[in-house]
C-alpha cells in the first residue's frame, strides 16, 4: 500500500517540479553557452550584448537556482496541506490505509524531491562552472575536488554530510507536518496557531543548543568527554572524524524529534480528524 | 408503456398492477421470457427489492413463474391471461356503471349511450 | 445470519461548539436501500462522515458490520461525498488506476463501460470536464466498486433533472442485493420510489425510522408529503 500511496504522490508533485528543474537546467546550459562564446571570441570588453546577455543569464539562473530550492520545501508543504485537510482529504482519509502510511508517503516523496533539487543544483552548477569555462578536464576536476587524493575518512565526512542532510529534510518537513496537523484542530486560526508551532519547536531546539554549547564551555577540564574530543582533536585528519562525529550526533537529534513530529502527526491525524 | 407510479400509494402494489397490465396488454406474451428484476427496476427508476417484492406476489398469483436458472417467465396458460383480463375489464366496467348512475344513466341507457359515442383512436 | 451492517448507541458529535449530533440509536440491516431525509443542518453529513471515519465519534459507539471504522471498515464501505475530490489535474485513466490500485473490490470493466455510454474517454481530463460531468465520474467510480455499504452524501443536489435521473438509475443498476446503500438528501420526492426505508433527521436525532410502504399505506401519502408534515415550521 505505501508504494502505492507514494507512486500516486509521485504523480502529483512531478506536475510542479518538472517545469522548474527545466528552467534551471534551461537557464544553466544557456548561461553556460554565453560563457563559452564570450571566452572563444576573448572579449572582456569588446561585443558588448554578448557579455551582457551572458552577465544576464547567470544573475537569472542563480535567481532561479534560490527559487528552485526555496520552491521545493513550498510545494511538499502546500502538497501535504492540500492532500489531508482540502477537498482531497475526502480521497484520502478514505482510502483504507492507516494515517502513520500516508504521512510516511509524503515524507518519503519530500525527501525524494529534496535530493532530487539538490542534485539539479550541483548537475547545473557543474555546467556553469566547467562547461562554461571550458575547463571540463580530468585535471581541473582532480584540481578542485582532489577525488584520487581521497582517503576513507573523506568518504566517511561525504557519507555523513549526506545522510544528516536526508534527515535534516525529513526533521524539517515532520516538524511542518505536526504544526499543520495541530492547526488543523483549531479550523479557524489553523495558519496562525501553525506558524505558532513552528517558532514554538525552534525555540525548543534553540534552547536546547544553548543548553549544549553552555555545557561543552563550563564542562570541567576532567571531563571524559572533552578528553576525548581533544584525543581525536589532536591527531593528524582528528578534524574529520569530529565532523563526523558532530554530523552524526546532529542526525540522531533530528531523528529522535522527526520521530517525535511523526508520532504528533499520525495521533491527530488517528484520532481527531476533523474535516471541515 | 410508461411506468406510471402515483406517490401515495405502495409501489410495490402498484407494481403489480402495472406488470399485469404489461401481460395483458401483450407487452409481456404469454409464456415469454421477462427481463431481469435488475433491469425491470432500471426501467420503472425503483428499487429492485420493491420490484422483486412485486414479482413475488405475481408468482403466487400464478401469473408468473420461475425456473431457477432461466429467470421468470409470463405463464404459458392462456386462459389465466384472459381471466385476468376479464376481471380488469369488470372492475373498470363496474366503476363506469357506477359513475353513470351518479350522473343518473340506468345500466341500459348506458349501454346504449355507449353504441352511439363516437371513438377516434 | 450475518451482523447488521451498520449500528450505533447514544452517538453524539460536538464540533465547532455545535451539537450536530445528539444520542443516535440506529440499527440498518443488510440489503436494503436506506434515505437519510432531513432539513439542511440536522446532521446527515456529519452522520455519514461519522460511518466512513472522517470523524471520530465524542461519545457513544458506532460500528460497520461490528467494527469500528477504520482501515477495514474503509475496504468495504465506497463513498461519494457532495463535493468532488479528485484532483483537477488527473486524467480519467489516472483516477482508474487510482482506484484499482486501493481498491481490491474495484470493478473496471464496468467503470469504463459506464464511463463509455457516457462518451468520456479515458485519456480525458478532469479540469476540461463540466462539473456535472466531473461528479458524473465520481458517482461512476463509487458505484464500480463491489462494496458492502454505499454512503452517498447529498448524490443529486442541484443536478438538472436529467443527469438525476441518470444517478437514481446508476444506483438502481449497480446496487447489489447484499450490498447497503445509505443516501442522504433534502429532495425526497425524486428518491422515494428507489427507498426501501427511510430514516428522519431533525437536529441531530433520529425522529423516525420506517419503509417506504408503510408511510404510505398508513398516512396514504408519499413520503415527501408526510416529510413537509412532521417538519413543517
Amino acid at each position: 500500500m505505501l508504494k502505492k500511496l507514494i507512486k500516486y504522490d509521485l504523480k502529483a508533485t512531478a506536475r510542479s517540479f518538472a517545469p522548474i528543474y527545466v528552467i534551471v537546467m534551461a537557464l544553466a546550459i544557456l548561461s553556460a553557452i554565453f560563457e563559452r562564446v564570450c571566452n572563444t571570441f576573448h572579449s572582456s570588453s569588446g561585443l558588448n550584448v554578448l557579455n551582457v546577455l551572458s552577465g544576464i543569464t547567470l544573475v537569472l539562473y542563480f535567481l532561479a537556482l534560490f527559487v528552485v530550492n526555496i520552491l521545493t520545501l513550498v510545494i511538499c508543504m502546500r502538497f501535504f496541506y492540500d492532500n489531508f485537510f482540502k477537498d482531497e482529504g475526502y480521497l484520502m482519509h478514505t482510502l483504507p490505509v492507516t494515517p502513520a502510511k500516508l504521512i510516511w508517503s509524503k515524507v518519503i516523496i519530500s525527501a525524494l524531491w529534496g535530493i532530487a533539487t539538490v542534485a539539479i543544483s550541483l548537475l547545473s552548477a557543474f555546467i556553469v562552472m566547467t562547461v562554461g569555462r571550458g575547463q571540463f578536464s580530468y585535471n581541473w576536476f582532480n584540481f578542485h575536488f582532489g577525488i584520487s587524493h581521497w582517503e576513507p575518512m573523506d568518504v566517511g565526512v561525504l557519507l555523513s554530510g549526506i545522510l544528516t542532510i536526508v534527515i535534516g529534510i525529513i526533521f524539517i518537513e515532520l516538524c511542518i507536518c505536526a504544526s499543520l496537523c495541530v492547526g488543523s484542530l483549531v479550523p479557524k486560526h489553523h495558519a496562525a496557531v501553525c506558524i505558532g508551532m513552528i517558532i514554538a519547536f525552534c525555540i525548543v531546539h534553540v534552547v536546547l543548543a544553548i543548553f549544549v554549547v553552555a555545557f561543552m564551555q563550563s564542562a570541567p577540564n576532567s571531563n571524559w568527554l572533552i578528553q576525548t574530543f581533544r584525543a581525536i582533536d589532536s591527531r593528524n585528519d582528528g578534524y574529520k572524524q569530529i565532523t563526523i562525529c558532530g554530523l552524526l550526533a546532529a542526525s540522531v537529534y533530528m531523528a529522535a524529534f522527526s520521530a517525535l513530529y511523526f508520532v504528533i502527526a499520525q495521533s491527530i491525524m488517528k484520532n481527531h480528524l476533523n474535516l471541515e | 408503456m410508461a411506468w406510471n407510479l402515483s406517490s401515495d400509494r405502495p409501489i410495490y402494489a402498484q407494481l403489480v398492477e402495472q406488470v399485469k397490465l404489461r401481460i395483458i396488454s401483450g407487452l409481456y406474451p404469454v409464456g415469454s421470457k421477462l427481463p431481469s428484476v435488475r433491469d425491470l427496476a432500471a426501467e420503472a427508476s425503483v428499487n429492485p427489492n420493491t420490484m422483486q417484492r412485486a414479482l413475488a406476489q405475481l408468482e403466487t398469483e400464478g401469473l408468473i413463474f420461475s425456473q431457477r436458472t432461466s429467470g421468470r417467465f409470463v405463464t404459458d396458460k392462456e386462459e389465466t391471461v384472459v381471466q385476468l383480463k376479464t376481471a380488469l375489464a369488470k372492475d373498470v366496467i363496474r366503476e363506469f356503471i357506477f359513475k353513470m348512475k351518479r350522473l343518473g344513466f340506468s345500466k341500459a341507457e348506458a349501454a346504449k349511450l355507449i353504441e352511439q359515442t363516437e371513438f377516434k383512436d | 445470519m450475518m451482523e447488521p451492517i451498520l449500528q450505533c448507541s447514544g452517538l453524539c458529535k460536538n464540533y465547532s461548539g455545535k451539537e450536530a449530533l445528539r444520542g443516535l440509536n440506529l440499527t440498518i440491516e443488510r440489503g436494503h436501500i436506506v434515505g437519510l431525509l432531513g432539513p439542511n443542518g440536522s446532521g446527515k453529513s456529519t452522520f455519514i462522515k461519522l460511518c466512513n471515519g472522517l470523524l471520530t465519534p465524542s461519545t457513544g459507539t458506532l460500528t460497520i458490520a461490528g467494527m469500528v471504522p477504520g482501515v477495514e471498515t474503509k475496504k468495504i464501505v465506497s463513498y461519494l461525498p457532495e463535493r468532488t475530490y479528485l484532483s483537477d489535474w488527473m486524467r480519467v485513466d489516472d483516477v482508474l488506476s487510482a482506484f484499482e490500485d486501493f481498491y481490491a473490490d474495484f470493478d473496471k470493466p464496468r467503470a469504463l463501460d459506464m464511463l463509455q455510454r457516457l462518451q468520456i474517454r479515458t485519456s480525458d481530463r478532469l479540469h476540461t470536464m463540466s462539473k456535472g460531468t466531473r461528479e458524473k465520474v465520481q458517482l461512476i467510480l463509487v458505484m464500480s466498486r463491489r462494496a458492502q455499504l454505499y454512503l452517498l452524501d447529498e448524490p443529486i443536489g442541484g443536478v438538472d433533472p436529467a443527469a438525476r435521473d441518470y444517478i437514481l438509475n446508476t444506483i438502481i443498476s449497480n446496487y447489489d442485493k447484499d450490498a447497503t446503500v445509505i443516501l442522504s438528501t433534502h429532495l425526497i420526492a425524486d428518491v422515494e420510489n428507489i427507498l426501501d426505508e427511510v430514516v428522519f433527521v431533525s437536529n441531530g436525532t433520529i425522529v423516525l425510522h420506517t419503509t417506504v410502504d408503510e408511510i404510505r399505506e398508513q398516512q396514504g401519502t408519499s413520503v415527501d408529503a408526510y416529510f413537509r408534515e412532521v417538519f413543517k415550521c
